[in-house]
């Protein structure tokens, strides 16, 4: 595994020239998606669907110019929506979800099985089954047309995938540390915040990054929550292209979606490091 | 019910409770009284988004008290949106939908008649007559057309040319068709095909059982054909499935009703049965030219007969429950009978009028695309046939499964005819 | 701390009462809800209601627009004796998670294995190896599973050479539901990160520890990372299991979501979702819907049973 030897080599390594061979094949079919949204958002639209190749014949950015502008909104108002929700998302999520991860993992209360079985029935519901209910519930509140209904059950711990994944990672935390903590004196609020949360860092960030991800990128709540051009998020701004037998504007779609995924490929990237680095430092002491 | 106006300002005040204070996008100052009419629906194209935004705006500006909120967005993100916010008593005060979506929103009294406004203000009189009773139920009017549609036969003119197959004249039967697939087939052979396989396809199903003097539906919501009318249908697709003249199942099944992955787009088919507000978007997506032409028609007597229907497209309905019939009224008048609002609902906006002075305007102004439907329209005009009647949800679906059956080799067309009916049946 | 005090949450079969440690935490309860506090907020007010809701609409004939009707368990009878298309998308949905949540987990833990040392430029291959799972079910993904399993794709040009004629694999119902499986492989991103963040929890004195005792890489992959790994592994299965029996947008790669062709990748929410939003059968989606919550919670129950032979965590022992 990940061990301090693992330094740059200085000599050829057949082993090592394999593995990084076998990694860029792999890449390339990553890739290819991506590199095909590349040389269609620079097609003219006669030529995007009845023209495979991948290498345009002309690179045409009138598709950004277009798109960016679009015929209801600046694209920009799109993005800031996202992010904003996208980043209290991130928020709640982490808050929420840690703090609940920590009853479950670690504290003895009544019920406590029973409330978590019931945890994970709320996510065995399919989204469709609700939707309604749903809809009706919050529009009770006033809430339709705020972004109240999206975030509001981030900070709630809704999403029991998060908390699941928090379980699983503190009861990973040897008890012996929250234990010498407590015989130092500390409570339940103490160990939560000077042993629990450091030691959960992977988990923690990972609820970050894909809170980030699958709030930016979710599309049915968003849909029915924020009715008002205005108020849409990227999604949503995309379909906006979109015609189901009428003209699509596929080039400005397919510029606007590459577009989007780039701040989540650069918070992926800088997530990713943030997950690997410092293996040594911060593993654990058995 | 649980019906509460809610506003942009909410969203912000949700929003500054949460965030601190970041507001999201500039909002526009409100004045008291402000009657906020919220607008729903769905667009076909970026020039449309814009110019129904653009005539909101205007009414807007010319009405002080009045603010257009508007909530478009696509086709099959709208029907979700609305189903959601008509169930949960909260629907736009005014919205667009197809023939369809207005027959079962109609039926379950989602939708207010709008007899008493035609006249005056909505003077439908040089309305297309199909248009106007598509959008009708059980005789009672339920929207008003945004613009005006047909059954049509795309051919890519450049491929047929190239496969040495004349065009056929404007009058023709489905036998003619079978054949001219199979020599287009057999001359590009053997990865191009005549037609796409459209036995899936609703209205040309229907096109196909008038020219036997049947229909799918009758105006009493029951099936106008019997087993075999329908069993002739998928033997028909079968038969040029056998000859060549469309391509096998698993081919086919690769168009999957988005216009970027039919056959005619990929350059698989050289011709493609569907309606004229597909026109532009297909052409906008090929470089070789499309035409349009009708589809075949069948015979009454020894003369072959026209049986194809112009209809309502997108068209304006009003939700029952809104608390601004009135000003709803007086927005969907601006932008259908003003001559102000026509020019901007409609200049350049892709979409044909239903109103004869409407598309007159286009045949004189309008692009080629826009010219070319006009005039196609025009021909129906003259020579019109019954009128299209409201199907049941799911049409196509159903159809289409049954028609997988048949070219999978799981079922006769007789199997196939009998299952169609019986999930149909169900619903009618 | 003792056996007894062994925390059994993951395992809600084993009942395992203990006396508890008496004036370490006073009033345990209290601090325990507290702690739950949110979650139990957001589970009365915004996520009971709807639930109970759609259990009781799954008992009604609803049409969205009017009052529902009571019908007692009809739906139920009707869904298991009189809807084809039902049993259908049962088969559908669980041929599709017994193929892809262990095939994309075995992908992701050994592309996780793979990629979790500290190799020059492995952080730009991480990033790489998730933009399928960034991608979802978008356009480009559609375009490029056409492009490779349609009849003059990629798979069938390489037959070619070799005299074979392969069908249009993607829109062939014999063969459509294994490159959806494909996809789901191929998306193995997020069970992916997660297994790299477990993967850092790792305490490294284990692998000094066996190090030392003359381990070579594959021992201690079995004896040290698979063990130590077992509770992500366990979370990543149950996960993948409920998001799988879920699956929605893959139709769309290859039916537009009509999950054709010939119902070959008619999914079961996709089925719940067409009897409720295209046919108004809300009543009726909404029993599909609970028998899948039976489903999923008999899969998710025994394998948390299971988990008390194979799942070891840090906190035991």
């Amino acid at each position: 595994m990940a061990t301090k030897t693992d330094s740059p080599g200085r000599a050829f390594r057949p082993r090592r020239f394999m593995l990084h061979a076998a990694l860029v094949a792999g890449a390339f079919i990553m890739l290819y998606p991506l590199l095909w949204l590349a040389s269609a958002s620079v097609k003219p639209s006669t030529l995007i669907f009845s023209d495979p190749s991948l290498i345009p014949g002309e690179i045409r950015l009138q598709n950004y110019v277009e798109g960016w502008h679009g015929a209801a909104n600046s694209f920009g108002v799109f993005f800031a929506n996202s992010f904003l929700i996208a980043t209290l998302a991130v928020i709640g999520n982490t808050l929420a979800c840690s703090l609940v991860a920590y009853a479950f993992a670690r504290l003895e209360f009544a019920f406590k099985k029973t409330l978590f079985a019931l945890m994970l029935v709320t996510i065995m519901l399919p989204l469709h089954a609700t939707l309604i209910p749903q809809y009706i519930l919050f529009n009770g509140l006033g809430w339709i047309n705020t972004i109240l209904p999206i975030v509001v059950p981030k900070f709630l711990a809704v999403d029991a995938f998060f908390v699941f994944l928090m379980v699983q990672f503190i009861r990973g935390i040897p008890r012996e540390l929250d234990e010498a903590a407590a015989i130092d004196g500390a409570g339940p609020i103490r160990i939560y915040v000077s042993i629990i949360l450091p030691l959960l860092s992977p988990a923690l960030v990972t609820t970050a990054v894909f809170s980030f991800l699958w709030t930016y990128e979710d599309f049915l709540t968003p849909l029915v929550y924020l009715t008002s051009i205005d108020n849409y998020t990227v999604p949503q701004g995309l379909r906006l292209f979109m015609a189901s037998t009428g003209v699509s504007a596929w080039g400005p779609m397919l510029a606007m979606s590459l577009l989007s995924l780039v701040p989540l490929f650069v918070i992926f990237f800088l997530f990713q490091r943030r997950l690997i680095e410092g293996i040594a430092t911060t593993g654990l002491k058995g | 019910m649980l019906t509460k106006p809610t506003s942009r300002r909410g969203f912000l005040r949700g929003g500054a409770a949460l965030a601190g204070g970041v507001a999201i996008a500039g909002m526009p100052a409100l004045a008291q009284q402000v009657a906020r009419i919220r607008a729903g629906g769905y667009v076909e194209s970026q020039e449309q988004l814009r110019q129904t935004l653009a005539v909101w705006e205007a009414y807007s500006e010319a009405h002080e008290d009045v603010e257009i909120v508007a909530e478009l967005t696509n086709f099959s993100a709208f029907t979700d949106k609305l189903a959601t916010e008509a169930a949960g008593g909260n629907a736009p005060d005014f919205f667009s939908v197809n023939v369809d979506l207005m027959a079962e929103y109609a039926k379950r009294g989602v939708i207010r008649p709008l007899d008493e406004f035609v006249p005056d203000p909505l003077n439908l009189d040089d309305y297309l007559d199909g248009a106007v009773r598509a959008v009708s139920r059980d005789g009672q009017l339920f929207a008003i057309p945004n613009d005006a549609i047909a059954p049509a036969c795309m051919m890519n003119t450049a491929m047929i040319e190239k496969a040495g197959v004349e065009i056929p004249p404007d009058m023709w039967t489905w036998e003619q068709l079978g054949d001219m697939a199979v020599a287009v087939h057999e001359a590009l052979g053997p990865r191009v095909w005549g037609i796409e396989d459209n036995g899936g396809n609703y209205i040309p199903c229907d096109i196909f059982l008038r020219s036997m003097g049947k229909s799918m539906f009758t105006p009493e919501h029951t099936f106008g054909f019997e087993e075999d009318d329908l069993a002739a249908w998928y033997a028909y697709w079968a038969g040029l499935r056998e000859r060549g003249g469309v391509p096998p199942g698993d081919i086919q099944a690769l168009s999957t009703g988005d216009p970027s992955q039919t056959g005619i787009v990929t350059g698989r088919t050289a011709m493609y049965l569907t309606l004229t507000d597909s026109f532009a978007g297909l052409q906008s997506l090929m470089t070789d030219p499309i035409q349009l032409h009708l589809m075949p028609n069948g015979f009454e007597g020894d003369e072959l007969k026209q049986h194809h229907y112009a209809y309502a497209g997108n068209s304006t309905a009003l939700w029952s429950q809104s608390e601004h019939h009135e000003r709803v009224i007086d927005i969907i008048r601006f932008m259908h009978f003003d001559p102000q609002g026509i020019e901007i609902y409609y200049r350049g906006s892709g979409m044909v009028p239903a109103s004869k002075a409407g598309r007159d305007a286009l045949a004189a102004e309008g692009d080629e695309n826009e010219k070319a439907i006009v005039a196609y329209l025009d021909v129906l005009e003259k020579n019109p046939a019954p009128p299209r009647l409201p199907g049941v949800p799911g049409m196509s679906g159903m159809l289409s499964r049954a028609n997988e059956g048949v070219a999978f080799g799981k079922m006769t067309p007789n199997e196939a005819a009998r299952q169609f009916m019986q999930e149909a049946g169900a619903k009618l | 701390m003792t056996a007894q005090d062994l925390d059994t949450l993951a395992a809600p079969g084993a009942a395992v009462r203990t006396p508890r440690r008496r004036g370490l935490l006073r009033n345990r309860h209290v601090v325990g809800y507290l702690f739950l506090s949110p979650w139990i907020v957001g589970f009365l007010c915004l996520t009971l209601g709807p639930i109970l809701a759609s259990l009781y609409l799954s008992m009604t004939s609803y049409d969205l627009f009017n009052a529902p009707q009571w019908l007692g368990l009809e739906n139920y009878r009707k869904l298991f004796f009189d809807d084809e298309r039902y049993l259908q998308s049962l088969s559908v949905t669980f041929r599709y998670v017994a193929m892809s949540v262990p095939l994309k987990l075995a992908f992701a833990l050994g592309v996780a294995m793979l990629l979790n040392r500290g190799l020059a430029g492995l952080g730009f291959y991480r990033s790489i190896y998730y933009l399928p799972s960034l991608l979802g079910g978008s356009v480009a993904i559609a375009i490029m599973w056409r492009q490779i399993f349609s009849y003059d794709g990629v798979i069938n040009r390489i037959l070619e050479q070799f005299g074979i004629f392969g069908p249009s694999w993607i829109s062939n119902p014999d063969y459509s539901l294994y490159t959806l499986v494909t996809l789901a492989v191929w998306q193995f991103g997020s069970p992916m990160v997660i297994f790299l963040a477990g993967l850092k929890q790792i305490p490294q004195d284990l692998y000094d520890a066996a190090a030392i005792d003359g381990a070579g890489p594959l021992h201690k992959f079995f004896f040290v990372t698979l063990p130590m790994l077992t509770p992500i592994i366990f979370f990543n299965f149950v996960m993948q299991l409920i998001g799988a029996f879920q699956a929605f947008t893959p139709s769309y790669i290859i039916s537009n979501g009509t999950g054709g062709p010939a119902d070959s990748t008619l999914f079961y929410t996709l089925y719940l979702y067409e009897q409720g939003f295209t046919n108004f059968r809300m009543g009726y989606a909404s029993a599909i819907a609970w028998i899948l919550v039976g489903i999923i919670a008999s899969a998710t129950a025994i394998s948390f049973l299971s988990a008390k032979y194979w799942v070891h965590y840090g906190d035991e022992d």
